[in-house]
């Protein structure tokens, strides 16, 4: 037998079984569906600093395993092993605005100073509250590692409760409670491999991937950046000047303004984000590709560069969950 | 050795299941009933229907199959669907380089699970 923890408390597990069997047979009530390795339904979350045998996270996303996500039915149970259920994974904790910037086209920028240890990849989102009953989630668009800030774009939300009191009512020193990290709309490339990197938006869906393309730079990632943020308007657009001082400055990151109705005068690309971005595309097979924003058009841009020949492993995405009436939002 | 260790095991899977994936939601005419159904999650439940045609270890149940296919049915979904899908797992398993004789116990293990599928 051997000791494991599991949310905090302490089971002991026969060697011979997954710790998804041992836990179940203890009562633990986990979700679970195949039992083979598959359909990653028992995924939970492991202590990076044990070893992980690479067996318990095959066939996971990059960004899940650098997460050191494992799954409960591939996982045999070793001393010292100490896993979370996903939905305990986050924590909940005070953080002081520390900056607001408004960046046009209705967005504005909220930088967050976190007052407890914090970590998370540049792209991921958090989730603010306002009061018990009011949360909403916003991605990280800076590097938290390099100055402990959070960089979140907070676009405003006609009679939004969350948007409109931090485009009107939010002040700096004001404190707000966040819970997080979440997402895997992260760069991750433990092997320094060099491959294209493909990244589609619209509206405030730049922000995570401004987080990608800030992180993947930093790290020196070889292969072409392209980032293509899409409107309706040229107006919609923000951060355009950020932009194209950015790829001003590297030579591998392209920045593509693309507006579907365009005006004649307009310095940008004209035409829909998906048509647009499958241009650029050049080679699928080894694209990594990071869709953010309206999610029918997220869910366009998965299955059509999906389609293209983007390996499934290698399109990142976060579900945006849209609050059920606008005026909730 | 089995069925499922000489196709390549859980390896073959993680490779067959996107290009099995891209010929269905390429062909018209079975994609539609993929609309609005995220993707992630289908890659997914694809790997678990492969795993099991693949004869590999699975908790596939007729009872989950009838569910899982219940509101595909009541969109029209038919024997000639079935047909075309069991093609393209084939076609999938060829690119692959699969023996035929193989091709024909995944395609007899997926012709199992055709009334379920269909909830007859």
């Amino acid at each position: 037998m051997v000791k494991i923890r599991f949310d905090g408390s302490e089971y002991e597990l026969s060697e011979d079984r997954s710790v998804l069997d041992g836990l179940l047979d203890q009562g633990i009530r986990m979700p679970y569906s195949c039992k083979s390795g598959t359909c990653q339904t028992c995924m939970v979350q492991a202590d990076r600093d044990a070893g992980l045998d690479p067996k318990w996270q095959t066939g996971l996303k990059a960004t899940d395993k650098a997460r050191g996500y494992v799954l409960a039915c591939q996982c045999r149970p070793v001393e010292g092993l100490a896993l979370r259920s996903l939905v305990l994974a986050d924590s909940t904790l005070p953080a002081e605005i520390v900056e607001k910037r408004p960046l046009g086209a209705g967005v504005m920028a909220l930088h967050l100073r976190p007052l407890q240890d914090f970590t998370a990849f540049a792209g991921q989102y958090v989730t603010l509250f306002l009061g018990d009953d009011t949360g909403r989630s916003y991605s990280i668009a800076n590097i938290p590692g390099e100055d402990g800030l959070l960089e979140l774009h907070v676009r405003r939300i006609p009679g939004g409760r969350m948007s409109g009191w931090i485009h009107d009512d939010a002040a700096v020193g004001d404190r707000i409670m966040l819970r997080g990290p979440a997402g895997n709309c992260f760069y991750v490339n433990e092997a320094r491999e060099e491959f294209p990197i493909l990244l589609a938006g619209t509206g405030s869906g730049l922000a995570p991937l401004l987080g990608v393309a800030r992180d993947a730079l930093r790290q020196g990632h070889r292969g072409e950046i392209t980032l293509i943020h899409g409107a309706l308007r040229t107006e919609d657009l923000y951060f355009r000047a950020e932009l194209t001082a950015l790829a001003a400055a590297h030579t591998n990151f392209r920045y593509v303004p693309c507006v579907l109705e365009a005006g004649e005068r307009d310095d940008v690309t004209a035409g829909s984000l998906d048509q647009v971005a499958l241009g650029f595309l050049g080679e699928p097979r080894a694209t990594r590709a990071y869709f953010c924003g309206a999610p029918e058009m997220v869910a366009l841009l998965k299955r059509k560069a999906f389609l293209a020949g983007v390996a499934s492993r290698n399109i990142f995405s976060d579900p945006f969950i849209p609050t059920a009436t606008a005026a909730a939002a | 050795m089995s069925l499922y260790e000489r196709l390549g095991g859980e390896a073959a899977i993680d490779t067959a299941v996107d290009l099995f994936y891209r010929r269905v939601l390429a062909d018209d005419r079975v994609n539609h009933f993929f609309d609005g159904v995220d993707m992630d999650a289908q890659i997914a439940k694809q790997k678990g229907f492969l795993t099991m045609v693949f004869g590999g270890p699975n908790n596939y149940t007729g009872a989950s199959m009838r569910d899982g296919h219940k509101d595909l049915v009541r969109r029209g979904l038919n024997d000639e669907h079935v047909d075309i899908i069991i093609t393209h797992l084939g076609d999938t398993l060829r690119e692959l380089g699969a023996a035929e004789a193989d091709i024909g116990e995944v395609a007899a293990i997926a012709e199992s699970a055709r009334n379920d599928v269909l909830n007859r």
